[in-house]
């Protein structure tokens, strides 16, 4: 599904470049559960950026599902976001001044969906990740993890084909971090190819697949066996 | 995205900074409000104008066609220009309600005289009632002349001059007028004038003057028209007829007073007087539109956070781009219309001091709201380019 052949990337530094991805090779098959472990600045959130359609600014080539996506123009880049992806962030990033339910709503408006048959989808994910009844809550009166879990609602309400996930348990204390991995698991099983980035071994560790990242170059690539629960 | 969500969410996010957002109206409404109520005024003046130029008293469109005579040193007496035969000719216009011939006589009246056997041209007028004014010498017309059609004149020193060499010659002497004679019981100062503006030279009784076969000429026709007729128009059709078929064709030329020229010049500077003040009020309007611009870029840099959300989730520039775009139109548009019916109402209120009503026409509605939303649009282009343009990656981290 997702195939990147010698990614780089870099950035201008006034009149120096600074490369953050180094010659990255690397393929996620439809149903994977893929955990991205790396130090600070290891260039992880950046490559992370790029599989999920937020960055478009790099070299080398990226096929998705036999789209290229480095071709698109900014408009396509911006409807295979809306599409195929579901991002959630390590700080939730909920727009404050709207309810849950607009919150998690939005990548359908901006596909299109009548508001009628937003409304019943998002309900539906809403008990999907365990916040029934929630549509007209405010984000700034739910806890930590349950904000997450609004970001995770809205993440798969328009059933994208993968989720990403950069450092979803990062603002989280470790208990409020078990339910909200547990939930990535549930999705995984129910199908959804999960990606997430993580510093936390705990967190790499109940993914299916481990890609261990330093200084812009893959180090590892490694299938997990561990089944504890 | 569907254009309808577009709007509900301008709409609730201006509702979020409602104290914001009216502060930033007010500018629209003040300018907009200043605009129309100026030119429903402005129109208001330029209609009672036009109808006061236009209609008699009783607020009904007339003209009034005059017949001028030929010199013709051969024919001295006056003539009627008009007859029935011309009424019947131009009442087969349909477009007029009443034609009615009437003398152009308003107490003066021109007529040949011989004074000691030289011809005069006199300009004479005819009183109804004892005059002793401007006398210089002898007597006045009494009432006793009046009550007993005594044929006596008073005459202006100047034609006293030309007759009788003085003033106190021509004293008794005689007049003829119109093929009558008359005493001249007095003569009169040169500069004579009835009402300040038309001088006379002569003097006599109507009565006698009338009863001896001479005749008031009817020189002038007033038509009266349909209302909504275009007066200047059907009056020059009927001059045109009446040169070449009316009764006295032959004799002089017919012709009128075109209104419409005055009427047009008349409206032409109203126009200009209240385009003027517009576009200093219209100065108001900018200022507002300033003041759109700095609250789109304020709020586009507050939610800067919210922007690179909608971009995550798909949001393409365009769609940003039109978010920002319809808020400040939505703002815009709102103000003008509240402007719009607070104009009206200003200059409803204003008229009702003043001699004349303020007209609101479909058009100054066109006005105020194609000039808000083109405020909208000029004053929100830029921020909401800017909200586009933002890059997510660094919004987002």
């Amino acid at each position: 599904m997702i195939n990147l052949t010698s990614v780089n990337k870099s950035y201008r530094q006034g009149n120096g470049k600074y490369q953050v991805l180094y010659d990255v090779n690397l393929k996620v098959k439809s149903g994977e559960f893929v955990a991205i472990m790396g130090p600070s600045g290891s260039g992880k959130s950046t490559l992370i950026d790029i599989i999920g359609f937020l960055d478009q600014n790099f070299e080398g080539s990226y096929i998705f599902n036999e789209t290229v996506v480095s071709d698109l123009s900014r408009r396509d880049h911006a409807k295979l976001r809306n599409r195929s992806v579901g991002f959630v962030f390590q700080n939730f990033k909920l727009i404050n001044n709207q309810n849950v339910g607009e919150n998690v709503g939005l990548p359908l408006l901006y596909a299109g969906v009548k508001r009628h048959d937003i409304h019943v989808r998002v309900n539906k994910v809403l008990d999907q990740v365990g916040l029934t009844d929630s549509y007209y809550k405010m984000p700034k009166n739910l806890s930590g993890g349950q904000q997450q879990r609004v970001a995770i609602a809205r993440a798969i309400v328009a059933k994208p084909s993968f989720l990403v996930a950069d450092e979803p348990t990062g603002a989280l204390d470790s208990e409020t971090s078990k339910e909200i991995i547990k939930l990535f698991k549930e999705l995984n099983q129910n199908g959804t190819t999960v990606i997430l980035v993580t510093h936390d071994e705990k967190v790499a560790s109940q993914a299916r697949r481990l890609i261990k990242i330093l200084d812009g170059r893959i180090q590892s690539d490694e299938e997990i066996t561990n089944e504890d629960l | 995205m569907r254009i309808y969500e577009l709007f509900v969410s301008a709409l609730r996010s201006l509702w979020a900074n409602k104290r914001r957002s009216i502060l930033t109206m007010l500018g629209i409404i003040i300018g907009i409000a200043a605009v129309i109520t100026i030119l429903s005024l402005g129109d208001g003046v330029r209609i009672e104008t036009l109808k006061s130029l236009q209609a008699d008293s009783s607020g009904q469109q007339s003209s009034e066609i005059n017949f001028s005579k030929a010199y013709n040193p051969d024919s001295s007496n006056e003539i009627s220009g008009f007859n029935d035969n011309d009424i019947k000719m131009v009442q087969n216009n349909s477009k007029v309600v009443k034609a009615k011939i009437q003398s152009g006589y308003k107490g003066i009246i021109s007529g040949p005289g011989k004074i000691n056997g030289k011809n005069v041209m006199g300009i004479i007028y005819l009183t109804t009632k004892p005059n002793h004014e401007y006398l210089i010498a002898g007597r006045g017309i009494s009432k006793n002349d009046l009550l007993n059609n005594n044929p006596v004149a008073l005459i202006s020193k100047s034609i006293a001059k030309k007759g009788y060499v003085s003033p106190k010659n021509a004293i008794n002497a005689g007049i003829e007028l119109n093929g009558v004679s008359y005493t001249i019981a007095g003569v009169i100062e040169d500069e004579a004038e009835l009402k300040e503006y038309q001088n006379y030279d002569v003097v006599v009784p109507k009565k006698f003057y009338m009863n001896n076969g001479a005749d008031i000429p009817h020189d002038s026709m007033k038509l009266t028209f349909v209302k909504g007729a275009d007066v200047s128009k059907e009056t020059r059709a009927i001059v045109q007829d009446l040169n070449k078929k009316g009764s006295q064709h032959g004799n002089g030329s017919y012709d009128f007073m075109d209104m419409g020229d005055i009427l047009k010049g008349a409206s032409d500077t109203i126009k200009a007087v209240t385009y003027f003040v517009v576009a200093i009020a219209s100065i108001s309007l900018f200022i507002a539109g300033i003041g759109v611009m700095n609250m789109m870029y304020i709020s586009v840099s507050e939610r800067t956070q919210e922007i690179g959300i909608r971009m995550a989730v798909g949001a393409t520039q365009h769609q940003i781009l039109w978010q920002f775009l319809i808020e400040a139109i939505i703002l815009t548009l709102t103000g003008g219309m509240i402007g719009y019916l607070s104009g009206i109402g200003l200059a409803k209120i204003i008229s009702s001091f003043l001699p004349f009503k303020a007209i609101v026409t479909f058009s100054t509605f066109l006005l105020a709201f194609g000039t808000s939303t083109i405020i909208g649009l000029i004053f929100g282009i830029l921020p909401a380019k800017t909200a586009s343009n933002k890059n997510l990656i660094e919004i987002l981290r």
